[in-house]
């Protein structure tokens, strides 16, 4: 059984209330999802909207169809958790960009997660999601785009433009 | 595909690893916890619900009885109301 199918079957499970193949989903695509917001919305908000992320799941379990992935599915419900959390820290504190500071790597090297750190920092929320699925999870552009409910021609001129803030500032090292 | 590129992409690549049997304990607790809420919500609703259908079948036949008219003489979707009400109630009582 090819491991899309399999996600399926196990998310059909859960929505009809097995917890035990929620967990087996949990366990499958944390990583991943965990990842993905570490580089979107930064290493101290990451685990908060994971959970999030995975409670929505649950809760709309029912909902996922099986046309795509289940991990892309997860990727698509981490993007908007982060963008209403985003929101509602903008509406408390205005407009400090307490969510979009200091996204880290999970790189081993201090030296590299630095460079990561400073890299992400310098883009904005929309271009490092890009990013993070483009060249850190290994999707491609149509499945980002798709992720992130977007035209495709946006999100590659976000990937480009992206790149390019990314060159100039590993230029100008 | 030029090196500063492979450069890029090579810092932002996740790497895979086991998974973080901690983080999952937490998303367990969590679905318990969400669950335990939702039944004491929908509880709650059910609680609601059968407060409003009492307190409207008390009103709907002490309204009845306290009019000049006899039942059968009282307006008919009146007569009808309480009997609904005082229908839905003891249903309501046993769906709880």
């Amino acid at each position: 059984m090819s491991a899309v199918s399999d996600d399926f079957e196990l998310s059909s499970k859960a929505a009809q209330g097995d917890r035990r193949a929620f967990s087996t989903l949990v366990r499958r695509h944390e990583a991943r999802i965990r990842a993905f917001l570490v580089r979107t919305a930064g290493r101290d908000a990451a685990d908060d909207l994971a959970q999030e992320t995975f409670l929505r799941a649950w809760r709309n379990a029912g909902r996922f169809r099986g046309t795509g992935s289940y991990a892309s599915w997860l990727l698509a419900i981490a993007w908007h958790v982060f963008l209403d959390a985003s929101k509602r820290q903008r509406a408390e504190l205005g407009r400090r960009r307490v969510l979009d500071s200091a996204p880290a790597s999970s790189a081993g090297d201090p030296l590299a997660k630095m460079d990561v750190e400073r890299l992400m920092a310098a883009l904005d929320p929309e271009e490092r999601a890009c990013l993070a699925l483009c060249l850190g999870q290994g999707c491609s552009h149509g499945e980002a785009a798709e992720i992130l409910g977007v035209p495709l021609g946006t999100l590659k001129s976000r990937v480009a433009r992206a790149t390019a803030k990314c060159r100039a500032l590993m230029d100008a090292k | 595909m030029d090196e500063k590129f492979c450069d890029l992409a090579a810092l932002l690549r996740d790497t895979q690893r086991p998974a973080d049997e901690a983080f999952v304990n937490d998303i367990e607790w969590l679905i318990e916890l969400d669950i335990a809420l939702e039944r004491r919500r929908s509880a709650t609703y059910r609680r609601w619900a059968v407060d409003l259908g009492s307190a409207c079948a008390i009103g709907c036949v002490a309204f009845v009885l306290a009019g000049d008219a006899s039942a059968t003489q009282a307006a008919p979707p009146m007569v009808l109301a309480s009997l609904l009400a005082a229908t839905a109630v003891p249903i309501l009582w046993l769906l709880t």
